[in-house]
């Protein structure tokens, strides 16, 4: 019995430890090969803990290909974004949530099918769209194409998470003779500050990490995206991997910084869509 | 109030399904808005395409092979985590941390990793097999995109399986185990029926998700070596934007959603 539940616990270790390692070690593989010099790179068989230590594909990506300029058009596009699509959502998530009236429930449905429609499906028609109303090849085009990327979810998440404020706050409130807008900017804004906090995050990753509709809707080289920017740098047969793996570290520290930060509530959000409808 | 939000969702939804709709009965290419009406000759020519029919057969096999085995590793590794073990949210973040990282990042690790000389190949090298060419051979090219999109969609699988098994009172398994069950019947009885709910949704969810899948494919191979790993994804790309051919990459879409929709329903029956 002893000897069962040893074997038992050695397995379980083992198992935790290979799973972690496979989908850790990739992004260590980055950030470590990020800060190699070339012929390191491609040395075989390869370092595993880095001798030399340069930050000269950093400097290569920032001066010769103008980097930054993707990093302002990225959060620009982000942040506009969560602008538009948080505000939104938050309105359409309080009625969900507070108000009764016919077509609610087929109203929570069509955001829940919203949310299942895959992005390839909808980059033609924004495409067009785009193109007619004189926004294709601009970051606003952009910005619309990610906040209606965002709402259907940002929507859910927010109606529930309303749900979960005691009524009688803003009952009390309205008693007191406020209007339905001083309730929303007064009492319901504050306390969900942590809902608005999770679906704010939420829309950042989704827009920063986008390459699709990017791909599809920008085509000058100034206004492109960090994604849309690293997909320009070569990556051949004899790959130059310096600059390669520099502009993706780039690309992920802010998120794995938020991501490490937020985890708690971006984990418990994701389930929303899932779990609990 | 509700209003901005739904006229958000209908143009997220209703006029895109409804646009790809229209354009798939006429033929419209990039530049020629004012196409003729074609009716269904757009379908029955894919339909007779050998790359469209082979596109349909190649993501049939990376959808099924991903989720099955995404089902299987995240219903382990969930019920591990859900254990009570020092380090225990080290581990959780460890496995959700790829969920975050940008697709584009992400390929370009593998990429980097899957390279002729690189780490990948030097592992298979040292345990004595040959070295392979990942991204350059049609068999290995799909299965390393099977591989990435593994590692990372899986996190997401995890996330919504562990929040299932976190609500699974504890008490069921302590009855369960005062009456002698093992820990295959434990997990036979107790908890795949209790997560039935979820493991249905969350199956719904990946599957159209990774059919449909354009970022990592497109990548990683950007359909190649040859058509190997042109799924309809791809194919949407290539015709609607590098060929101009809006309408045919419509159409390939509406054929996805007819897929997809046989599939679910098909899923429901079973699933009752």
């Amino acid at each position: 019995m002893i000897l069962r539940n040893m074997i038992y616990k050695v397995a379980l270790l083992i198992m935790i430890i290979t799973s972690s390692i496979m989908m850790l070690f990739p992004i260590y593989w980055l950030i470590k090969g990020s800060f190699e010099p070339d012929t390191d790179l491609i040395k075989m068989p390869p370092y595993f803990i880095p001798i030399h230590f340069v930050t000269y594909a950093y400097s290569y990506v920032i001066k010769d290909l103008r980097f930054l300029i993707y990093v302002r058009n990225s959060l620009f596009v982000a942040f506009s974004t969560i602008a538009i699509s948080i505000p939104i959502s938050l309105l359409g998530g309080y009625s969900l949530a507070r108000f009764n009236y016919p077509g609610k429930r087929f109203i929570t449905n069509f955001a829940l099918f919203s949310y299942t429609i895959p992005q390839i499906l909808l980059v033609i028609p924004f495409y067009q769209l785009l193109v007619s109303i004189k926004l294709y090849n601009s970051l606003f085009g952009l910005i619309i194409a990610h906040a209606l990327y965002a709402t259907p979810f940002c929507l859910l998440l927010l109606a529930s998470f309303i749900e979960t404020i005691p009524k009688e706050i803003e009952e009390s409130a309205l008693i007191d003779g406020a209007s339905v807008l001083q309730v929303i900017f007064r009492i319901i804004l504050p306390l969900s500050l942590p809902g608005i906090a999770t679906a704010a995050i939420y829309t950042f990753l989704l827009s920063w990490n986008d390459f699709a509709f990017a791909l599809v809707i920008i085509t000058s080289d100034k206004i492109q995206t960090v994604p849309l920017a690293i997909n320009r740098i070569f990556s051949g047969e004899e790959a130059w991997w310096g600059p390669l793996l520099a502009s993706s570290t780039i690309a992920t520290i802010p998120v794995l910084i938020i991501f490490l930060i937020f985890e708690r509530y971006l984990v418990s959000g994701l389930t929303l869509g899932a779990v609990k409808r | 109030m509700v209003l901005p939000s739904l006229f958000f969702l209908g143009l997220w939804s209703i006029y895109p399904l409804g646009y790809n709709l229209w354009l798939s009965f006429h033929k419209v290419d990039i530049g020629h808005p004012e196409g003729p009406f074609v009716g269904l000759d757009q379908y029955i020519s894919l339909l007779s395409d050998i790359e469209v029919l082979k596109s349909f057969y190649s993501v049939t096999i990376y959808t099924i092979t991903v989720t099955v085995f995404q089902f299987i590793l995240a219903l382990v590794l969930a019920s591990i985590a859900n254990l009570t073990f020092k380090g225990r949210s080290l581990f959780r973040i460890s496995m959700v941390l790829a969920w975050a990282i940008p697709v584009i990042a992400a390929a370009n690790i593998w990429k980097f990793m899957l390279w002729r000389e690189g780490v990948i190949n030097y592992f298979l090298m040292i345990w004595g097999f040959e070295p392979v060419s990942w991204l350059e051979n049609s068999t290995f090219a799909l299965l390393s995109i099977i591989i990435v999109s593994l590692w990372k969609t899986f996190p997401f699988v995890f996330i919504c399986i562990l929040a299932g098994l976190q609500s699974i009172p504890e008490y069921l398994y302590e009855a369960a185990k005062i009456d002698g069950a093992s820990m295959t019947q434990r997990f036979l009885h107790i908890t795949l029926p209790n997560l039935k709910t979820i493991l249905s949704t969350v199956i719904i969810l990946r599957v159209i998700f990774i059919f449909n899948w354009f970022e990592m494919p497109w990548l990683l191979t950007k359909g190649g070596p040859g058509t190997a790993t042109t799924f309809p994804s791809i194919l949407i790309y290539l015709r609607a934007f590098l060929a101009y051919s809006l309408s045919e990459g419509a159409a390939i879409s509406m054929l996805c959603m007819l897929i997809l929709l046989i599939f679910i329903m098909l899923f429901f029956k079973l699933s009752r």
